[in-house]
């Protein structure tokens, strides 16, 4: 008896325990949310805030609508939590059904299998007629399709004309060289009793010294992995950047160090400066802070024809290579990029849609930041140029390496031919 | 649990004390049968222990000494991390100074804070309560992300702390944002937390026998004579237990400098914690085996300085009973 009343507490306990653990494990995989019912459940994560969030769950909700026995649940982190995440959930072969995967790691997941081959699908559960070739090939490595970007966008030049204007300065557009740059900059800095910049210093980003590369007619990594660029050309960059500064047409390094791509460390937003390069993609976001007025949008300054700026993809949508319903994920993905309902709920939340004729009938509905960025791309894309080659993998801390380097240099703590040289000896490592 | 036990003991002891003290006394009488009992109510901290703590210990043990990305296999490169990280990286000794500058300031200027306002605390007063309370919330709050971008809003350029010292003539700018005083702003936000510690040393001071004051005012002792005579070898033990604690918990500070530097340890790496490398080596440059080197060495250094401080309590420390 005293054997079975034991042996009964082992058990409860025992029962307990593995109870206990059941949730504990459960409750680490919370955090997403919308799921009930259906027979089959999709899982789909991206990057992003909750204005997106909105608007991904209403599109969803159509798409659940439109496929009984299906229900998409989502999850989403800002950019910098997201890539941990998910390269943690890749290498753990946890991955969602989609996901989105940042540009510069499109071509390492790809490479290491982690996403799935979308060449069955085309044209048939993923249609592609109103997608551009160019556009196709942002999800595509070395000649294989593994995913669409969710929306395109280009680079800018993000102002606020309401300073230029009374600074009496001649405004940004696509005939604007770096020199005039520092006459703004003088006239700007003048109407302001000094407090403010034409531009917060673009020096520190490789994606702007890419941009100036492109106007030389070179460029960062070539398609076969190899660098286009010398150290000369750093040093170049780095001293275009340091004539800009002592001229006081760029911010001065301590404003700049707390400059980073958030809004609320935005220079421009900040009225620390009357300008800085972005991604249009973010028009929206400086004109929910600045007011739709005081934001307008222009090309790179650039001292050739070549503005050097591209549709580029801001993400692509990949379906993981062990998805168990690819089938289903990929009709999923169809709908985020194809259906105009979908299109209409979703407006440029990730960038200009990649489906033509979705885009076309969204046109006329635009107003504001959307309009200035769609009025944006339909006057300079004449001019628009192929966008570069990804990165190579390893070449994932050579934007932290750049930025560490631009920071010795107006900090004074390494000579621009000395940062340059380290700075060049990193880039060649990652061609090795 | 005692009740099982009750049932199985041949004369049943029932409730109180007595039953508590008999139950005890056997002990060497409790079979296997019991000690799988034990087992299983110890179940959930061995696996907790075992599945969460050592056994990723030991993994990353062996991945320090691998080259290891995360998505391929790890592949074994011996101690090639370690002579990295000794003789190549640069930004690596970066890491190391930094940290090592952070935890010499913050922690026994910390500590001194800590005992200072205990000190004062331990008088009785008014309003005693309130004050206690209040001094301790900032740890309450210390270690959130919240906090740390006040910290960042405070001490940005045309922040609260520039634009005050402005008004009094000193220029100074943002101190986030200058590479020589970005890391003191994050010091002086540990400071700040000192509530933890001066909580513990609130309980020590109540240990000192109030007679032992009495005996040195007596004896003429000024303030500070009795404080060195009196309140700090009585209070040595205490210090010491604090000082580890804060030690090895200044080497660990990260959340701190992720927040503030905007994760990146700027202005110039100025406050780029080791932790904060090593995440930066894990998590954006995706070298798990480098980073896996990183914490062993890390938690080397701790247990070495830990140990000489052990060693050094010897001299120091006095605990009462031995002469």
């Amino acid at each position: 008896m005293i054997h079975s009343t034991s042996r009964r507490a082992l058990r409860v306990v025992g029962a307990a325990t593995v109870a206990a653990l059941a949730v504990t494990l459960a409750s680490c995989s919370g955090g997403s949310s919308g799921s009930d019912g259906g027979d089959i459940e999709l899982t789909f994560q991206w990057w992003g805030n909750d204005e997106r969030a909105v608007l991904t769950e209403e599109a969803i909700d159509l798409f659940e609508q439109n496929n009984p026995g299906i229900t998409v649940s989502t999850s989403f982190a800002t950019i910098d939590s997201y890539i941990p995440k998910l390269a943690t959930q890749i290498a753990s072969n946890s991955a969602p059904d989609l996901f989105l995967i940042p540009m510069e790691s499109v071509k390492e997941y790809a490479e290491k299998g982690a996403t799935l081959d979308l060449a069955a699908y085309l044209g048939d559960e993923i249609e592609i007629d109103e997608i551009s070739e160019a556009t196709q090939k942002i999800g595509e490595v070395g000649g294989t399709t593994y995913g669409f970007t969710l929306g395109t966008a280009t680079s800018a030049w993000i102002y606020n004309p309401t300073v230029w204007e009374d600074a009496g300065a001649t405004e940004p557009s696509g005939d604007f060289s770096w020199d005039d740059l520092i006459d703004a900059g003088e006239k700007i800095r003048a109407a302001t009793d000094g407090e403010v910049a034409a531009l917060s210093d673009p020096g520190g980003y490789i994606a702007w010294f890419a941009t100036w590369l492109n106007q030389q007619g070179k460029i960062g990594w070539t398609e076969d992995g190899a660098l286009g660029f010398e150290a000369s050309d750093l040093e170049a960059w780095f001293e275009l950047m340091e004539r800009l500064r002592e001229s006081g047409a760029t911010t001065d390094p301590e404003t700049t160090t707390t400059i980073d791509q958030s809004m609320q460390n935005s220079g421009l937003a900040r009225g620390a400066s009357a300008g800085e390069f972005a991604a249009a993609s973010l028009t929206g976001a400086y004109a929910d802070t600045l007011g739709a007025e005081n934001v307008a949008l222009a090309p790179l300054p650039s001292d050739s024809d070549v503005l050097a700026i591209s549709m580029a993809g801001t993400n692509v949508a990949a379906i993981a290579a062990n998805s168990e319903h690819p089938d289903e994920t990929a009709t999923f993905l169809n709908f985020l990029i194809n259906d105009p309902d979908a299109a209409e709920i979703l407006g440029l939340t990730r960038g200009i849609p990649i489906n033509q004729a979705n885009y076309e009938a969204l046109i006329p509905e635009l107003d504001g930041a959307d309009k200035a960025v769609a009025d944006f791309v339909t006057t300079y894309q004449e001019r628009f140029s192929e966008p570069d080659p990804l990165a190579p993998p390893g070449a994932t801390t050579i934007p932290a390496d750049f930025t560490l380097a631009y920071e010795s240099i107006i900090f004074g703590q390494a000579s621009i031919d000395d940062a340059a040289a380290s700075l060049y000896e990193k880039f060649e490592a990652t061609v090795q | 649990m005692t009740t099982a036990r009750g049932t199985a003991a041949a004369p049943a002891p029932r409730g109180g004390g007595a039953g508590g003290r008999r139950a005890a006394a056997p002990a060497r009488r409790i079979g296997p049968r019991y000690q799988n009992a034990a087992w299983v109510f110890l179940s959930p901290w061995i696996m907790g222990a075992g599945l969460l703590t050592i056994g990723p210990m030991i993994a990353s043990l062996i991945l320090s000494f691998t080259d290891y990305d995360l998505f391929g296999a790890p592949t074994f490169i011996g101690f090639d991390n370690y002579a990295r990280m000794f003789v190549e990286d640069e930004r690596f000794w970066g890491a190391v100074t930094v940290t090592l500058n952070y935890v010499l300031v913050a922690v026994p200027l910390k500590l001194a804070l800590a005992l200072g306002v205990a000190m004062l605390l331990n008088r009785p007063r008014r309003a005693q309560g309130f004050y206690r309370s209040a001094f301790y919330a900032p740890s309450l709050l210390g270690g959130s992300v919240a906090v740390a971008l006040v910290w960042r809003t405070l001490f940005t350029r045309d922040g609260t702390v520039d634009n005050t010292l402005s008004l009094f003539g000193l220029d100074l700018g943002g101190w986030i944002s200058n590479p020589s005083m970005a890391l003191y702003v994050l010091v002086t936000l540990a400071v700040w937390q000192f509530g933890a510690p001066m909580v513990i040393f609130l309980a020590g001071l109540k240990q000192v026998p109030a007679e032992l004051y009495d005996a040195a005012s007596v004896d003429g002792a000024g303030r500070w004579r009795t404080f060195w005579s009196v309140t700090w070898p009585l209070l040595s033990p205490v210090i010491f237990f604090n000082l580890v604690l804060e030690m090895i918990g200044a080497f660990q500070a990260f959340t701190s400098a992720y927040v503030v530097s905007g994760g990146r340890g700027g202005p110039v790496d100025s406050t780029l914690f080791y932790t904060l490398y090593l995440y930066d080596r894990a998590f954006t440059a995706f070298e798990m085996g480098y980073a896996s080197a990183m914490a062993w060495f890390l938690l080397v250094v701790i247990g070495i300085i830990t140990l000489l401080i052990f060693r050094s309590s010897q001299s120091w420390v006095h605990y009462a009973g031995d002469e």
